[in-house]
């Protein structure tokens, strides 16, 4: 949705994440043949790398999230051998893409992360709570936040970013 | 009233206001000089501040859910339409009954309260009923709220409180530096004491110099919250800070909260907070047109309000002598000012010697009143007495630093034995005070020690320009040994000087008793004019200096703040977050009626038109012992466990064997504590080679998921495995019923697996996982699918039960099949407090041990049955319905022996059954108990049997 001639201006939007899957490494042995699988190299902590077609965000010190249509799991499986696991966790994710300058204001209401940091630019993840929901972010641009949110409690949430994105805020 | 643009009404009454002016301020512009009745005596009291430490002015403002009650009258700003009330009044503000409490003031002294306690207690219940009408604030309105409040957080490198020039000079220099700055202020300008004072600050006026401050802040990419109060300093640099975003009563902007609560994270916190100007005691010091001086100043200076045509102005600094100029310059006659010093020696007094009659060693001792307003000030002046007629009695004794952030922060105070003030000293956070809130008096120093604070140091000077000088550093009055009539302290809540005598003759000697047996320092204003002059009046009682009387805890909030803003979004039936199932649509369009299980909401059962709850469930019950049910599953716990050690952690997490598990198969299993009782139980499945999904309960899925990483993180990072709480991602449902098999293969094509066989086939298009497991004690087939594709799985199944004479079944349904079954539930049954032998399933431990919970389940305590609570089933003798929780006695009034955990209507039979947990249970087989519920008057006969009701031998669900 689109508030304009208000503090938040913002376009938010839901879309399917059932393609994401959870790809965990015990050793590092396998991480060169996952980045050539993948077609670049894992990103560190807090970091992503790829694209809207090919993307991987890394939030635990040994997981990274794996998403998007090129991504080609038997190599990927084939690729991560004994070092690790795959496996699909999209099936309980909604991912909602907020669009617009005011991302970052409207990530601040009832949460505890600091969105608003100008250090948390794109390619940054962060896992956090946001009204009580554990959301991961991933900055794709600097007018663009995906937040992978679980399904269960993606209504309520959703709901609550409507309202606050709707609303007349006071300037800050 | 010149500038008039706003009306408000008081008491029913309009008024005329100026934008920017509290309601305070207008009801004095207007002539209004009571504006309430004291808390327990009922004296006319009228404003005696002009901020948040107002103890007197309090009235309610706004009307229905919106009224709020115990409000500051300076602490509201007028808008259009302002609607406010006095409170604590019968039958009017003026005429109040009430004020009888004030003659009869012998008889209800300091603690009187307390002494109603003794005797016997029905006379309490008497008293009780008179003390509450007659003392008290305004209600608690009866309406539900309308409106919204908002949490948020924020992060900075600087937080600065308050916008005085201290702070503003501290917010500037941390924005030049580059720092990320918030600066807050609880009034609705920048500016704090400069709105009251007639300096001018690099060659502009005050206000100017703050709202231009104000301005570069905001332009150097700082944060300003007008309107805002830091409540609390927490741990870790967290300050909560509660902005109103629309005055008390007041309709906010079009669906915009009413109330923001920040949670500010910062680097350094900078508090400068000022100092609260403290009253003087004397006989009558309430009346109204006894005030602050330096609220009299804001009142005429920043309000354009004259509170008096004739003036007294009582001080021991030379602070006061300021209001006199103030008033003086507005127009008002300054009858004399009354300084308590012998020999005050400074500019300003020289000043005001030649302008006014200044009478030193000179202090108020008593008042009188001309209808309900001060008339005469009676003053001591040396060793005699001067009778003063006026109306208006500015008093100063001396200034109280505001360190509560300070020392909720951890800080200790330090004494300023010249100021006779504690004032903030080591701190304990990344903290420190500046300006008057650190005893600071002279405004070029405050603004150079704000600058260097804000800029880590930089020196910076500003040219200040005071035309009555700096003065001497303020001191306080000292209080009086003896006073006419009722001296009081703490306003709000009608201490007087003899109250806290009374209390010192009693034997109460701490200060935190003090405060409780007087009720000083309580109430909406937390003793911020009070506490320091009962604080002196102790210490003369024990002979000691104030530092040692001791003080009472600074505690947050630091004003009132409304309950709604702690809610913030919270609020409602749930006032939680709500996890909605991926099929609730579908259970929606089944008619279901809803049950909150914590977060989740789930169908409790599918009742038909004129159907009550229970008779649905149990309708349903019984479809699936006939036929086939269906039910919603997929609110349980599921992990996946993956790698060439999964089967290693799952033999730690669970006390079975898993490791043994061939491909397909699957397994009950139960999982154990550290202490050796029980924590959860569910299922485990190896998938493949190396992958197993093990399942767990719905109420313990977030314990379970920490339990699991604890495990797989901390206690064996060594481990070449992958946990993967697939919770969310997998939906399921299960199928149960003698026709359960034959529907599933009719919609997989392929036979269905056996009991604890597991397989993948294609159901409805869709991928989906069928493991073979039945807790209703039918065969039964939980169908999990990724939770997007579920709802085509739900149909395709839905619609073949129903073609089978089946159907959906709910939660209610769900319990009575596995009470007859006798298949424990998390919560119920497994409690925290029992074993794995306790209810039944000691024998299926792993003899090995390495799991969780293997050396506490050998403690002494655990594995000696004799004494212990255990798991057994109850039959009602009779009709009579089961209460779930009642008691088990051997006779009504006994020591209970246990109790029910779970009741249920037989659904394969007539009568009640149950579960229960009951000493030496086992031994019990047979006994006749009575199912006692004290608090529901319910008294069910139960006999005690095998808490297996329904095929035992379990050849209902095997092939």
């Amino acid at each position: 949705m689109t508030v304009k001639g208000r503090v938040i201006v913002i376009e938010l939007s839901v879309h399917d994440a059932a393609d994401v899957l959870a790809l965990e490494l015990w050793d590092t042995a396998g991480a060169p043949a996952v980045a050539q699988a993948l077609g670049f190299a894992l990103p560190p902590a807090g970091r992503s790398a790829g694209d809207d077609q090919r993307r991987a965000m890394r939030f635990e010190p040994t997981v990274w999230l794996v998403e998007g249509a090129a991504i080609d799991r038997a190599a990927l499986d084939a690729a991560v051998a004994d070092h690790g696991a795959v496996t699909p966790i999209g099936g309980g994710l909604v991912r909602v893409r907020l669009v617009g300058a005011a991302w970052r204001g409207l990530l601040m209401h009832d949460g505890v992360f600091d969105a608003e940091n100008p250090a948390f630019a794109p390619g940054c993840t962060a896992a956090t709570v946001i009204a009580h929901v554990a959301v991961r972010l991933n900055v794709v641009a600097p007018d663009r936040c995906d937040a992978l949110v679980p399904a269960s409690l993606a209504d309520g949430l959703i709901a609550r970013w409507r309202e606050v994105a709707a609303r007349v805020d006071t300037p800050a | 009233m010149s500038g008039a643009a706003l009306t408000f009404t008081f008491d029913g009454k309009t008024y005329a206001a100026r934008p920017g002016q509290t309601l305070a301020a207008a009801l004095l512009d207007n002539g209004v000089a009571v504006v309430a009745r004291s808390f327990k005596y009922h004296r006319p009291r009228g404003v005696m501040a002009a901020g948040v430490e107002e103890p007197s002015a309090l009235v309610t403002v706004g009307e229905g859910g919106r009224a709020e009650p115990n409000t500051r009258a300076t602490d509201v700003f007028v808008y259009q339409g302002l609607v406010a009330r006095s409170q604590n009044v019968w039958p009017s503000l003026a005429f109040d009954v009430g004020a009888i409490n004030g003659l009869a003031s012998r008889l209800i002294p300091a603690g009187f309260y307390y002494k109603t306690f003794f005797g016997p207690p029905r006379r309490w219940m008497v008293y009780e009923r008179f003390i509450r009408k007659a003392a008290g604030l305004g209600p608690a309105p009866a309406d539900a709220d309308p409106d919204s409040f908002d949490h948020r957080a924020a992060f900075c490198d600087v937080l600065v409180v308050g916008a005085g020039p201290a702070g503003l000079a501290a917010a500037l220099a941390a924005t030049q530096a580059g720092q990320r700055v918030m600066l807050v202020e609880q009034d609705s300008v920048p500016g704090g004491a400069l709105l009251r004072e007639d300096v001018r600050i690099d060659g502009v006026g005050g206000p100017e110099w703050a709202a231009q401050a104000v301005a570069q802040i905001r332009a150097g990419g700082g944060r300003v919250l007008l309107r805002a109060t830091a409540t609390g300093y927490w741990d870790g640099n967290l300050v909560s800070v509660v902005q109103r975003l629309a005055e008390p009563g007041q309709v906010p902007a079009a669906a915009a909260p009413v109330q923001r609560l920040w949670k500010v994270r910062c680097g350094k916190v900078l508090l400068a907070t000022g100092a609260i100007e403290r009253p003087l005691a004397f006989g009558g010091n309430d009346r109204p047109g006894v005030m602050l001086a330096q609220a009299v100043r804001a009142y005429v200076r920043r309000h354009g309000v004259v509170p008096g045509r004739r003036a007294v102005v009582a001080t021991s600094n030379d602070d006061g002598y300021r209001t006199a100029f103030a008033l003086a310059d507005a127009g008002a006659q300054v009858v004399a000012v009354l300084d308590s010093r012998a020999a005050p020696d400074s500019a300003i007094v020289d000043q005001a010697r030649g302008r006014f009659a200044v009478l030193t060693d000179a202090r108020p001792i008593d008042t009188r009143a001309r209808g309900q307003r001060l008339a005469t000030v009676i003053a001591q002046v040396g060793g005699g007495e001067q009778r003063l007629a006026a109306d208006l009695l500015a008093m100063s004794g001396g200034f109280t630093p505001v360190a509560h952030l300070h020392k909720q922060a951890g800080g200790d105070l330090a004494w300023d034995a010249a100021a006779q003030a504690f004032v903030p000293g080591t701190a304990r956070q990344a903290q420190a005070s500046i300006g008057a809130a650190a005893g600071g008096h002279d405004l070029a120093a405050i603004l150079a020690q704000g600058w260097a604070a804000g800029s880590g140091g930089a020196p910076r000077g500003f040219a200040v320009d005071d035309p009555l000088g700096m003065g001497t550093p303020a001191g306080a009055a000292e209080v009086p040994q003896a006073a006419r009539g009722k001296a009081f302290v703490d306003f709000q809540n009608d201490v007087t000087l003899s109250d806290i005598d009374l209390a010192w003759r009693e034997g109460y000697r701490s200060v935190e008793h003090l405060k409780r047996y007087t009720t000083l320092g309580m109430g909406t204003d937390q003793g911020k004019t009070g506490n320091m002059a009962a604080l002196a009046r102790l210490a003369q009682a024990q002979g000691v200096d104030i530092p040692q009387a001791g003080l009472t805890t600074f505690r947050p909030p630091y004003t009132p703040t409304t309950l709604g803003a702690f809610a913030g979004a919270a609020v409602g039936e749930h006032a939680g977050p709500v996890r909605r199932l991926r099929l609730h649509q579908a259970h929606d369009d089944l008619g279901a009626a809803w049950q909150p299980v914590g977060y989740w909401f789930r169908p409790r059962s599918y009742p038909r038109a004129g159907e009550s709850l229970g008779a649905a469930s149990l309708r349903e019950a019984r479809m699936v012992r006939q036929s086939l049910g269906m039910v919603d599953v997929s609110t349980l716990a599921t992990f996946e466990v993956s790698g060439p050690d999964a089967a290693a952690l799952l033999e730690m997490a669970c006390a079975t064997t898993i490791g043994r598990l061939g491909v397909g198969r699957g397994r009950y299993t139960v999982m154990l504590r550290e202490d050796g009782l029980v924590m959860d139980d569910g299922t485990a499945w190896r998938l493949a080679e190396q992958r197993y999904l093990l399942t767990s309960s719905t109420g313990g899925a977030d314990r379970m998921a920490q339990h699991l990483s604890w495990l797989r993180n901390v206690m064996a990072p060594h481990l070449k495995v992958s946990v993967v709480n697939v919770q969310e991602h997998l939906g399921a449902v299960a199928l149960a019923g003698p026709q359960a098999a034959r529907v599933l293969a009719g919609l997989t094509g392929a036979e269905a697996p056996a009991h604890m066989r597991c397989t993948r086939a294609v159901l409805a298009g869709v991928d989906v996982l069928i493991l073979a497991a039945s807790y209703s004690g039918e065969r039964a087939f939980e169908v999990y699918a990724p939770g997007h594709q579920l709802r085509a799985v739900w149909n395709a199944l839905h619609g073949a039960a129903v073609a089978a004479g089946g159907g959906a079944y709910g939660l209610d349904a769900m319990d009575h099949l596995r009470v007859e079954k006798g298949h424990v539930v998390i919560g119920a049954e497994v409690d925290g407090r029992v074993s794995a032998h306790d209810i039944g399933l000691g024998g299926m431990l792993r003899k090995s041990g390495g799991f969780v919970g293997w050396q506490g389940q050998q403690r002494l305590a655990i594995a000696t049955a004799s004494g212990r609570r255990q798991l057994v089933g109850l039959t009602v003798i009779g009709g009579q319905a089961l209460p779930e929780g009642a008691m088990l006695v051997t006779q009504e009034g006994q020591e209970p022996l246990g109790h029910v955990t779970t009741a249920a209507p037989r659904v394969a039979g007539e009568g009640w059954i149950g579960l229960a947990l009951l000493s030496d249970g086992r031994a019990r087989d047979g006994q006749e108990l009575l199912a006692w519920s004290a608090t529901r008057n319910l008294r069910v006969p139960v006999r005690v049997c095998d808490p297996v009701f329904y095929d035992r031998e379990g050849a209902r669900y095997r092939d």
